[in-house]
């Protein structure tokens, strides 16, 4: 009896452990927002967009704009976004960034290994930007709010190669 | 041999200065495309270059039209077709108005994101109040205009070599200095 009430205490428990490392149902957590150090201030990854010819962007940007546009506000003064390009898996190439000051949006860009934030207004930068002028400047405007209301980061892909921007519809997230 | 009868020295002059510049402008426009991904710095520095010189080609072109009422253009010879002279006179003037609007729409484009262009890193234009449709019909223009006068250049440079070897040199000499 002492031995079928330790099998049985046992198996009770192990099945409690089981069943607590499942997910909850119905709640499908979207993974977490990955923290990107490398660049100084904490920063998050809320997209990356894939090209057709195999390289790929990812986009960064502070969490607290994350927070301060959950409630539907606009990218606040201040925003400042990076995007990586990564031209082979894991290997970092031009940095290029973007801060909003004083309602608009300048521009920079740096090598992976030799980070310099300063932004300035920039022609060639804001003629492609313009583009996008609709969602204030900003192509993955859609994705940021999609981190803020907790879908975690974006997989955006896009036909098109080289420095043109993708067609708006690439940067709806699914 | 009758004597050819060229614009003047410095109509001359700011024609061939013009070529030089619109070459130059279209140059940084491509070479913009091509470097942007790679060297954003140098991207920045061609499109500073093409808006100074855009800029230039605009003042140039105002001089030259100034100069051409001032001083006419040489008779065209009396064995171009009425028609032919027509089309020539057309084309030049649509060049004229090309090398205005081009300048006038590519700064548009940027003044009404509220950005404030500057020149030779010297003078500063005015921005004005944000109007994104506007600035979007302005990009579209810009870009329109400017694949109209590639177009209309190569015409031109064809029309020229055409009456050079059709026996009216006299018309291509007109404004070389040789």
């Amino acid at each position: 009896m002492r031995l079928a009430t330790w099998i049985s205490t046992a198996l009770l428990l192990l099945s409690v452990a089981f069943a607590a490392s499942l997910p909850a149902s119905g709640s499908s957590e979207p993974p977490a927002l990955e923290v990107v150090d490398r660049y100084g201030p904490s920063l998050v990854a809320y997209a990356v967009v894939e090209r057709d010819d195999g390289t790929y962007r990812r986009m960064l940007v502070a969490p607290e704009v994350i927070r301060a546009i959950k409630s539907g506000a606009p990218l606040p003064d201040g925003t400042h976004i990076l995007m990586e390009t990564y031209y082979s898996p894991g290997q970092v190439s031009t940095v290029f960034h973007s801060r909003k000051v004083g309602g608009q949006w300048h521009y920079g860009s740096f090598g992976a290994n030799s980070p310099n934030l300063d932004v300035g207004p920039r022609a060639s930068c804001l003629s492609c930007h313009a583009q996008a002028a609709e969602r204030d400047f900003t192509f993955t405007l859609p994705s940021l709010q999609a981190a803020a209301a907790g879908l975690g980061a974006s997989r955006l892909s896009c036909d098109r190669g080289g420095r043109r921007p993708c067609a708006a519809e690439a940067y709806q997230v699914p | 041999m009758a004597r050819v009868q060229r614009y003047g020295v410095a109509q001359r002059l700011l024609h061939w200065l013009t070529v030089l510049l619109v070459l130059a402008l279209l140059l940084c426009a491509l070479g913009n495309s091509l470097v942007y991904e790679g060297q954003p710095v140098l991207a920045e520095t061609l499109v500073q270059i093409h808006m100074s010189l855009g800029a230039t080609v605009f003042l140039l072109t105002l001089a030259r039209a100034l100069l051409r009422q001032l001083q006419p253009p040489p008779a065209l010879p009396e064995s171009l077709s009425a028609a032919r002279a027509g089309i020539a006179r057309g084309l030049h003037l649509c060049l004229y108005l090309l090398l205005l609007a081009i300048p006038v729409t590519g700064y548009l484009k940027l003044a009404w994101l509220g950005f404030e262009i500057r020149l030779f890193d010297l003078i500063t234009l005015p921005s004005l109040a944000l109007d994104i449709e506007a600035s979007a019909l302005a990009r579209r223009l810009h870009w329109m205009l400017a694949i109209s006068l590639t177009a209309l250049l190569a015409t031109h440079i064809a029309a020229a070599l055409q009456h050079r070897h059709r026996g009216e040199a006299m018309i291509f000499k007109r404004m070389t200095f040789g």
